[in-house]
């Protein structure tokens, strides 16, 4: 049985291993074969590695204002990535957490249990995804985009509400979908997974002759849920495991169309999911669920005037909707062993909004490309309600909000390779007022292989509907809420080593102020204010190779020191180190290939101030290309070794950590014709 | 099970690894995806299949077809190694890297890069006349009397052909090239 060695040892000897193979590796020249071999209106076709939200206009990597890391359709087909949660868990400096109901990303140290993880905007092709009621953007089943979908996944990190305003305070993370000329067809997939789970997907994609380009695909995934998730301190039931956590259902749909200079987008999905028995303090009990339905609908606009004018417009609509059954003993800090009679406590939440945005850009005095923008959006709809079944209300809160915003970003090539990119946005909300939020970089490339970056950025995250309006016996209304600032200061290094090799490095500085927190008021209510603070700082490397016909070898790892303000303790669920390894093989005649992926992470404290172990996780994912013609085949082990390790939750749950999914597996078919 | 207290070494040991990797470096581009330049190298080896140079260009009948790359190389190997055992118009393509003070009209295709750009009108100057297709992703240069200019436009590289500069010199371009690429006119007042 494969022993894996200390660590120690391990990182020489896969630095080594990556340096032999590259040594000896063929000639990277498969992209230009075939580049050779296109038509002159194929070659026009090509599309080339850039990256779009860090500028909000198509921009070499190299050249945005931000540390960028692109995760491509390639990489979630041949690593069996299943959700966004896992395609960010394999980024340097990011890691998720789940308490078995969501998942919530954290980046550099920052990921606080309890928040709802509103520092991360989450966009798909440009669209806004987070909710205006949490702030929340799903990133685990109850994202609205089914993976297979998803083109690349742009993560840019550092502060990004200069341009995109609320929630962009550690990354935006663009996800952008595949076009319907990348699709030629029909797809059909199946999987069937650990828990029992079920997934399926139909789509077709094509580009007509008359240039009209169309994507239509519906999915449905149908899971039994972790079955055998042991619980200590109910060990006097069941014999402390819990039967039904986690199981869902989750359709799903997305359309995209577009013709010239117009396209219409819009997507819809729906998860029910059980809650885990740690929610609330009744065991075992099968009502306990929580539903998300989210949906959204973009008509987009542009155009690419005569004189070098860009103009693109948009107006979108969303709907989210969330509710919640919360099964709660009769006394709430009783005996769990005996609840007494169970009520039903109940969250109904509903977000209804428009939105609409403008940008025009253009290169002015030929070495300023300058971008303007300005956006508006109301919520007309949003409702909060928790109530006991059959029993009192105790919150009913239904508003409006309106938010404005304006940008103004300049990228001035003040000499071939000096680049200075610089902007600021204006934001209004009708909940508290203005903020404006400027960003600063600079870029130079001194030659083609090196890049220096140095970013100042600040953020802000609005404080949302549930912190503002949410009220009950014993917590006090908290409308005078200011929004969370962020100043953030980077430094990056990139370095192309050799032409298969890269090197990617940043040292960065956060300081987080007015963070929104519980706290009690002077009258002794429960209250939610602008109470603390935290810093992080640290640095992140990582080696990046590339070969011929699909070898890729991935190694990373970040240092991140997340301290609370007040208190100078590092912030909880904050790991200090985080160390990535993922290795890609091409088996036979780049028709099969393995992928090979370890994750491993320092250890964290919890709420309580309990210390989890540190863990590694290893992934294998074996994938095979037209064996069949159409036919593509994955069989995926997640969790190899099958670790034991659990994750911090927030304060208002019983236990202190949710135990993690052991050893699972996924066999999947997807079928073109 | 604790985690060994593996963090406070290991990665020392990465980094010497990374100072070897680092004492390897040679100039190169590379990217997960297709590379803006690897597309750009393909159409210059385009361009040399759909031009015709008038007689006397070539000293001789096997004389090859020499792209010059005059300034910074972005490319990094792929044209080198897009035109190895290319044969175009019954000629080898031959890949030179040129520096200012040299003759460039022993070139028959010239890359002029970025780095070039205040040097731009002088070079272009000192090629009037000569059967030398110049190429570049200089914004304008058609307007500044080059003739081809590869331009990035919604991800793919587009082509912007100044046909009077061509013309002038007795290049001629295929009308395949022609269909695909857009025909700009210079801004009246700095035709060469």
């Amino acid at each position: 049985m494969f022993v894996w060695p200390s660590f120690k040892t391990g990182a020489a000897s896969l630095t080594l291993v990556l340096l032999a193979i590259e040594a000896w590796a063929a000639d990277d020249t498969n992209n230009l074969a075939r580049l050779k071999s296109l038509s002159l209106e194929d070659l026009a076709a090509v599309q080339v590695d850039t990256v779009v939200g860090a500028s909000k206009h198509e921009q070499k990597v190299t050249e945005a204002p931000s540390a960028v890391s692109i995760v491509t359709a390639e990489d979630i087909r041949k690593s069996g990535y299943r959700t966004m949660t896992e395609i960010l868990n394999s980024v340097r400096g990011f890691y998720t957490t789940s308490d078995g109901a969501f998942d919530y990303v954290g980046n550099r140290g920052f990921n606080r249990p309890g928040d709802f993880g509103g520092r991360f905007l989450i966009t798909i092709d440009g669209h806004r995804m987070n909710d205006d009621l949490f702030g929340t953007a799903a990133i685990g089943t109850d994202f609205l985009l089914d993976v297979d979908l998803i083109d690349r996944v742009e993560i840019i990190r550092g502060p990004g509400s200069s341009l995109y305003g609320n929630n962009a305070v550690f990354a935006v993370i663009n996800v952008v979908t595949r076009r319907g000329q990348a699709i030629k067809g029909a797809e059909a997939a199946g999987a069937y997974a650990s828990f029992d789970t079920y997934t399926g997907r139909l789509s077709y994609g094509n580009r007509l002759k008359n240039g009209l380009e169309l994507v239509l695909s519906g999915s449905y995934l149908d899971s039994a849920g972790n079955d055998r998730v042991y619980y200590p301190q109910f060990s006097n039931l069941n014999h402390g495991y819990a039967e039904h956590n986690g199981a869902s259902r989750d359709p799903s749909a997305f359309a995209s169309i577009s013709y010239g200079d117009l396209s219409l987008e819009g997507g819809f999905a729906q998860r029910v999911k059980t809650i885990p028995a740690v929610y609330t303090d009744v065991f075992n009990d099968p009502r306990g669920a929580v539903m998300d339905e989210r949906g959204f609908a973009d008509l987009k606009l542009k155009h690419h005037f005569d004189n070098d004018w860009e103009m693109n417009a948009r107006i979108y609509y969303d709907h989210y909707r969330y509710d919640g059954n919360y099964p709660l003993p009769e006394h709430p800090y009783g005996d769990p062993l005996y609840p007494g009679l169970i009520t039903i406590n109940a969250d109904r939440d509903h977000q209804e909004s428009l939105g609409g945005e403008a940008q025009i850009s253009r290169t002015l005095f030929e070495k300023h490309r300058v971008t303007v923008g300005s956006e508006y959006h109301h919520d007309f709809t949003l409702d909060q309600r928790n109530f006991d079944v059959g029993g009192r209300t105790y919150l009913n809160a239904n508003v409006t909000e309106d938010t404005a915003g304006a940008y103004v970003q300049d990228e001035y090539s003040i000499l071939d390779p000096l680049i200075l990119n610089a902007g600021a946005r204006y934001d209004y909300f009708s909940s508290f007022g203005d903020t404006v939020n400027p960003r600063v970089a600079l870029i130079y490339s001194p030659c083609a292989n090196s890049t220096f970056k140095a970013i100042y950025g600040q953020a802000f995250r609005a404080p949302n509907a549930y912190e503002l309006y949410y009220v009950a016996p014993g917590y006090a209304s908290s409308q005078h809420l200011q929004p969370e600032t962020i100043h953030s200061y980077e430094l990056d290094y990139d370095q192309v080593l050799t032409s298969h090799l890269r090197l990617l490095s940043s040292a960065f500085y956060y300081q987080v102020d007015d963070l929104i927190a519980f706290g009690t008021d002077a009258n002794g209510d429960s209250t939610f204010g602008n109470l603390a603070g935290a810093t992080s700082q640290g640095g992140e490397i990582e080696l990046d190779a590339n070969w011929a016909k699909g070898w890729r070898g991935r190694l990373s790892y970040t240092y991140a020191n997340a301290r609370d303000s007040d208190t100078d303790h590092r912030l909880t669920d904050s790991p200090e180190h985080l160390a990535k390894f993922s290795f890609t093989a091409p088996l036979w005649h780049e028709k099969v290939f393995a992928n090979f992926e370890i994750l491993g992470m320092g250890d964290r404290t919890t709420v309580q101030g309990n210390t989890l172990a540190g863990h590694w996780v290893a992934n294998f994912t074996l994938l095979s290309r037209e064996i069949v013609k159409g036919l593509e085949i994955s069989a995926s082990l997640y969790n190899v070794f099958d670790k034991k390790y659990s994750d911090p939750v927030g304060a208002d749950f019983s236990a202190d950590a949710v135990q993690q999914n052991g050893r699972q597996f996924r066999l999947k078919l997807t079928y073109k014709f | 099970m604790p985690f060994p207290p593996i963090f406070r070494h290991p990665w020392l040991l990465g980094l010497a690894g990374l100072c070897l990797a680092l004492a390897r470096a040679v100039a190169a581009e590379s990217d997960a995806g297709v590379g803006e330049y690897e597309v750009k190298a393909a159409f210059l080896y385009n361009l040399t299949k759909f031009t015709d140079w008038p007689p006397g260009a070539f000293s001789s009948v096997t004389a090859p077809i020499v792209i010059g790359i005059v300034g910074e190389n972005p490319f990094g190997n792929a044209m080198y190694d897009i035109v190895r055992g290319e044969v175009v118009h019954g000629r080898p393509l031959v890949v030179k890297r040129m520096s200012v003070e040299e003759n460039l009209r022993v070139c028959h295709l010239l890359f002029i890069s970025r780095s070039e750009t205040p040097r731009l009108s002088a070079m272009l100057g000192q090629l009037k006349g000569s059967p030398v297709l110049t190429v570049s992703e200089i914004n304008g240069f058609g307007d500044q009397g080059g003739m081809v200019n590869l331009v990035l436009v919604n991800k793919t590289v587009k082509i912007e052909i100044n046909l009077a500069a061509t013309e002038q010199t007795g290049l001629q371009i295929s009308a395949k090239l022609l269909k695909l690429a857009r025909v700009v006119k210079p801004s009246g007042g700095r035709t060469l």
